[in-house]
């Protein structure tokens, strides 16, 4: 899979936001909110094509976590990917 | 690690980016919240936010104003020298006066359950202000309603 790449990642504050900046219109009733480590994972799988198994390694080697517990996160991570249509 | 969700953006943080993209020249749609401006926008709704021309403002209009360092989306009433004068649909008794510079956009279209409507024809205007006039009837009516 791949992200959209029309989507911006911004830091806004203490937050990360992802922003669909359209052509002529920006719609910021559907921004969504990453915390600091999914927003990093955005960036590194920013422009790439990428599987479940690229996402859950880039978690463990960065983040000490088990492959279990990145599974878990990575499972929902990708159907809230799906679920707001954040992939190509 | 959280997953992402539909966010909560603090309204000055919203905003600023709203500013930034108006100022590229693009549209901005952003979702309503509250009850000031009922029966005309309610939750749910989302208003298409232009950049501001001063000259072009007309009475009825809908603009987003800051305030006193808080943001509103409400109705343009009155037009004087150098104060607009601004109401929520919804209130009775209130204005609020804010300068010119503190309009810094204009509502232009309201989208409500996938369709989109024009806030700018003048039929709209005209309603607008015809509810605005009726505000001493509004008044009675929602204390008879409110007992």
């Amino acid at each position: 899979m791949e992200l959209r790449d029309d989507l911006v990642l911004r830091h806004v504050g203490e937050d990360y936001m992802i922003v669909d900046p359209g052509q002529d219109v920006v719609d910021m009733s559907t921004v969504f909110n990453l915390n600091d480590s999914a927003a990093w994972l955005w960036k590194e799988l920013e422009g790439r094509e990428f599987t479940k198994v690229t996402m859950v390694e880039l978690l463990t080697q960065r983040y000490e976590v088990t492959a279990e517990q990145a599974e878990g996160d990575v499972r929902k991570l990708i159907e809230i990917f799906e679920k707001y249509k954040l992939l190509k | 690690m959280d997953i992402p969700s539909s966010i909560h953006i603090e309204n000055d943080l919203l905003f600023e980016q709203v500013l930034s993209y108006l100022q590229q020249g693009k549209g901005v749609f952003i979702p309503i919240k509250g009850k000031s401006m009922r029966p005309f926008l309610r939750e749910g709704d989302k208003v298409l936010l232009e950049s501001v021309d001063h000259k072009a403002l007309s009475r009825g209009m809908i603009v987003l104003a800051k305030m006193d360092g808080k943001w509103l989306l409400h109705r343009v009433v009155r037009l004087g020298q150098s104060h607009v004068s601004l109401t929520g649909d919804a209130n009775v008794a209130i204005h609020e006066a804010v300068a010119y510079s503190d309009i810094k956009a204009i509502a232009i279209a309201l989208k409500r359950e996938g369709k989109e409507y024009n806030l700018n024809d003048k039929w709209r205007l005209f309603v607008g202000l015809v509810w605005y006039r009726m505000r001493p009837i509004r008044r009675v009516t929602t204390k008879i309603f409110n007992k």
